[in-house]
């Protein structure tokens, strides 16, 4: 055999090799996983050796065996492969943490808005992320969630056909038993406030009733009781653990009773546990819906009636929706056999219920664009924090560039010198994390406030949770850190050395570009904030078209008082500050109110309108302070009024298109009784400013009121108040006394856009905050690199003001820049918003000035402490310093 | 000079005994055969590659055959080095183990 010496490290290929090759070949694959593994020094020879042996086993045993003979080899050998791997490269990753914990030392201002600003974006990040998944679980933690569906109706209203989610009353037991697609269906209603007395507690307490076969189609678990026969029989009652705590203390209140409203028991058949924030429904006390089998409205079986019953069926296994809709007209038409009273049905997937934007709901919704916005909003300020990340670092790559080229001088490969400079913004990426979690921690409380949530922030349990996060701080990190390690690593350090001090800082261009974009999403933000706050200040100040300051409204919760209302009036009218009083069945801002339909002058025969009402006594014009436009008040001497007098608002007359309508005849449908228009009233807002005024109608009607309403004197509240309660108590004993300011009532309507003013605030703040460190480090490199030029420049009789000018010149152009690309955007958004109010605020020139003005002035005052500083030092030590 | 590491030592020793004829395959069967264990192919080249580098072992390039993917077989071959480096291991050894007193388990 010709020995023949040899080169070990070549991997020389034969030139006479032979070509009888078996067609036997070992995977491809593992044949180049192997040739990765493998140390240069033996690559060759043990390739070949693996290659023998494969074949050996592949001629002895099979083909097959011989393959994963090949594959076992490799895999078994990862191990020890990835342990080697790592010991050797541990030494090089501990040299650029060392490295990059050094450069943040050394650069302790620049590290620290480098991480602040990243930890205050990446908490926002956090929220929002923590509150748009608390958004997307709702109602996911239903078992059936699959097969539940909500069903709607279709119903023709005064403006055209609607649909809502209340439903008639006898449409889920039909449902139930003539169409074999539903397997098991359920009503609930909206909230009832009730008065529930346990011995002698008494509490005002929200209640809805539900059919029996709730608990089996909702996952809401019994604590005690049988989820199944807890609703069966009337008088039964599930409380949350919540309220049994706070009714019963710590004794179990099943088989306990509770009197609802002074005279009917209700016995407790269970305990629910408490309803979980991420439910569409939200109720803590449910009693049986066969409770009300007495009512008249219950009764009566009328499907043509709608108040505030919800309908929720469960699906039979394989049936599916769309197969149930196409036999929903069919039986509709069964029941309501008169084909112009009859309408539609349409089924709603239990998932879509929170995001629905449908009218007289139940469900804890959120508007799908809010989430949006939101988390456009906390993405820009991670933006922004990351601009701020970038900036710094392209501003200080001529320091950089000079440690680069010597390094690649000493013998550092582009590779090691990208792994250094990743290792370094992923460390700070992951310190920043560190403080965002804690400053999450420490504002999600006041976060939680906002947005009207119980969110909760446990990354230890939490796995997804966890990796998301750490996900988004490698994301950072790689993002942020990607110039400095993909452009300052391709240095040629012989150019790099020779010039680094006539340099111009690189990326100029690029730091401008990002600097502006900063500015113009601060802008924007102000700018939204700025409108949210107008708007808000303009629907509190519209007119309501009455005086609510000065009055007081009292809720009848005690049926007998109902009967007394104008005994108690007068009673109450005796203490000199009460100016006036009156009964009504719901006041402005109370929420409550009722519609009917009526049959004006001049309309088709069987036509009608379907209209607001507002059930009145004598005194309510007056107490209220309406303008009467034309026509008379209800009057005690004119006894037809009861019965056949209506006032309308002005919006009702313009609807009906009547040029005098005092006089004309104005009939309720289904009353009997002709009766006509004696006056007009102007507008006043019944409901809140963000919605139109309703065409409304006001009559007498009483013993329905719900409230009465006092004008009292304001200088006087304390006592009359006073006053007020001592006679309800004479009257009404039983129940405890409960007002309301019809002026509060109405303010708080705009507490959800007030909370969303709160959050631009905080947003821009956080969004102008971030910016100007960024600028600030900016600003203060800037200055220290030019430190020589100014130097010069005093010597030559340069002033400090022209210094400061000069140095702060770029900043303000930035600025001025931002304006042009933040003005457009932010008004073509908040133009967008503002489409959904009723009554809008004017996107007025101040608004556009001021949140330029804002960030010019807050970038200017950040740009020239920096500059004023440097413009201020002697000469002598700035020329000296080299 | 350092003394081998016992993979080292079973290794030369397996070079050595099979002389003409020591290449990867042989020397893992060589290896197999004395600690009578299974072992991964790839299990003898970190350790080859190792002595290559101290210059015990050097590799000699043989002819180009078919089942090894039309691949050289490489043979190895001990050094001078190498031969002493075994010499003094078994200095090591024979001392160790002379005039040891019985062990309490069987042999």
């Amino acid at each position: 055999m010709a020995l023949k010496h040899t080169n070990p490290h070549g991997r020389r290929q034969s030139q006479h090799l032979s070509k009888k090759l078996t067609k036997k070949t070992p995977p491809k694959f593992a044949v180049s996983i192997l040739e990765r593994l493998l140390d240069p020094h033996v690559r060759y020879s043990a390739m070949g050796d693996f290659e023998e042996r494969f074949q050996t086993i592949a001629d002895q045993r099979s083909l097959l065996i011989a393959k994963l003979f090949y594959w076992v080899q490799i895999i078994l050998v990862f191990p020890a492969f990835i342990r080697n791997l790592l010991h050797w490269s541990s030494d090089m990753i501990k040299n650029y943490l060392k490295i990059a914990l050094r450069i943040i030392q050394r650069h302790k201002g620049y590290s620290f808005i480098k991480i602040s600003g990243l930890s205050i974006g990446m908490a926002c990040c956090i929220l929002i992320l923590l509150f748009v998944r608390h958004e997307r679980s709702f109602d996911g933690f239903h078992i059936n969630k699959d097969r539940i569906y909500r069903v709607l109706s279709e119903l023709d209203l005064t403006h055209g056909t609607e649909i809502v989610s209340i439903t008639a009353i006898p449409l889920a037991p039909a449902m139930n038993n003539d169409l074999p697609e539903v397997a098991l269906s359920t009503r609930i209603t909206g909230d009832f406030r009730q008065l529930f007395s346990i011995e002698n507690n008494k509490f005002y307490d929200e209640v809805h009733y539900a059919d029996a076969d709730f608990f089996e189609i909702f996952t809401f678990p019994l604590v005690s009781g049988d989820p199944k026969t807890a609703l069966a029989d009337p008088f039964s009652l599930v409380i949350s653990e919540k309220i049994a705590t706070k009714y019963f203390g710590k004794t179990d209140p099943v088989g306990k009773t509770i009197r609802l409203q002074n005279f009917q028991d209700y016995k407790i058949t269970g305990v629910m546990k408490n309803i979980p924030g991420n439910s569409h429904l939200h109720f803590d006390i449910l009693a049986s819906f066969s409770s009300r089998n007495s009512e008249e409205r219950v009764k009566g079986n009328y499907w043509d009636r709608f108040s505030n019953d919800y309908t929720y069926i469960l699906l039979a296994d394989g049936a599916t929706p769309q197969g149930l809709q196409k036999k929903l007209p069919a039986f509709m038409a069964k029941h309501i056999p008169v084909e112009d009273d009859c309408y539609s049905l349409h089924l709603q997937p239990l998932e879509d219920i929170h995001f629905s934007r449908i009218n007289y709901d139940i469900a804890r919704r959120v508007n799908k664009d809010y989430l949006y916005a939101y988390s456009a909003i906390a993405f820009f300020i991670l933006i922004i924090a990351c601009i701020n990340f970038m900036n710094l670092a392209t501003a200080r790559s001529s320091g950089r560039a000079k440690e680069v080229g010597i390094r690649k001088v000493v013998g550092a490969r582009r590779a090691q010198l990208i792994k250094q400079f990743f290792t370094e913004s992923i460390l700070m990426a992951i310190l920043s994390l560190v403080c965002a979690v804690c400053l999450t921690i420490f504002f999600l409380p006041k976060f939680n406030h906002f947005v009207r949530r119980d969110l909760t922030l446990d990354i230890f349990n939490d796995l997804g949770l966890f990796l998301g996060l750490f996900a988004i701080s490698l994301f950072v990190g790689v993002i942020s850190g990607s110039y400095p390690a993909l452009i300052l690593s391709a240095f040629k350090p012989a150019k790099v050395l020779k010039k680094a001090s006539h340099r111009k800082a690189a990326g100029f261009s690029f730091r401008a570009v990002t600097s502006v974009l900063q500015f113009s999403i601060a802008i924007v933000l102000i700018f939204a904030t700025a409108v949210v706050y107008a708007q808000i200040q303009h629907m509190k100040k519209k007119d309501l078209g009455f005086d609510a300051e000065q009055i007081i409204s009292i809720s009848l919760t005690s049926p007998s008082l109902r009967e007394k209302t104008e005994i108690f009036k007068s009673e109450i009218l005796r203490h000199p500050s009460i100016l006036s009083a009156c009964a009504s069945f719901g006041t402005p801002a109370s929420g409550t109110g009722s519609g009917r339909s009526f049959i004006p002058e001049g309309y088709p025969e069987g036509e009608s309108i379907h209209m607001e009402t507002l059930f009145v006594d004598h005194d309510f014009i007056e107490t209220y302070g309406l303008t009467l436009k034309n026509g008379r008040n209800f009057s005690r001497e004119f006894s037809t009024d009861i019965e056949s007098a209506f006032i309308l608002n002005e919006t009702a007359v313009k609807k009906l298109g009547w040029d005098d309508p005092i006089g004309k005849s104005f009939s309720e449908e289904d009353a009997g009784v002709e009766a006509n228009v004696i006056g007009v009233v102007e507008d006043f807002h019944y409901e809140s400013t963000l919605f139109k005024i309703a065409p409304m109608v006001l009559t007498l009607r009483p013993y329905v009121y719900s409230h009465i309403s006092a004008k009292v004197n304001l200088e006087d509240v304390s006592r009359v108040l006073t006053t007020l309660e001592a006679k309800w108590n004479e009257f009404a004993p039983e129940y405890p006394f409960e007002y309301a300011f019809v002026d509060d009532e109405f303010d708080s309507y705009y507490n959800f856009e007030r909370r969303q003013g709160q959050l631009f605030t905080y947003c821009a703040i956080l969004a102008i905050l971030i910016s100007c460190m960024g600028i600030f480090g900016l600003a203060s490199f800037t200055a220290e690199k030019r430190t020589k030029e100014i130097g010069i420049r005093k010597v030559l009789g340069a002033s400090v003001p022209g210094i400061v000018i000069l140095l702060s010149k770029e900043f303000v152009k930035w600025v001025l820049v931002a304006n042009i690309i933040g003005w457009p955007v932010a008004y073509i958004v908040m133009n967008r918003w503002l489409q959904s109010f009723a009554y809008r605020v004017n996107i007025g020139l101040w608004m556009f000035a001021l949140s330029a003005f804002l960030v010019f002035f807050i970038a200017l005052i950040t740009v020239s402490v920096q500059s004023i500083k440097t413009a201020l030092a002697n000469p002598v030590y700035s020329l000296r310093y080299e | 000079m350092r003394l081998i590491s016992r993979i080292e030592e079973i290794i030369l020793l397996s070079i050595w005994r099979l002389q003409d004829d020591a290449y990867g395959i042989t020397i893992l069967d060589e290896v197999v055969k004395a600690t009578g264990k299974t072992w991964l192919t790839g299990s003898i080249y970190a350790s080859l590659s190792r002595l290559l580098k101290h210059g015990l072992v050097e590799s000699i390039e043989g002819e180009p055959t078919a089942e090894r993917g039309g691949r050289r077989k490489i043979y190895y071959k001990l050094t001078p080095k190498g031969q002493k480096a075994l010499v003094a291991i078994r200095r090591v050894n024979s001392i160790l183990w002379n005039d040891l007193p019985a062990f309490d388990v069987d042999e």
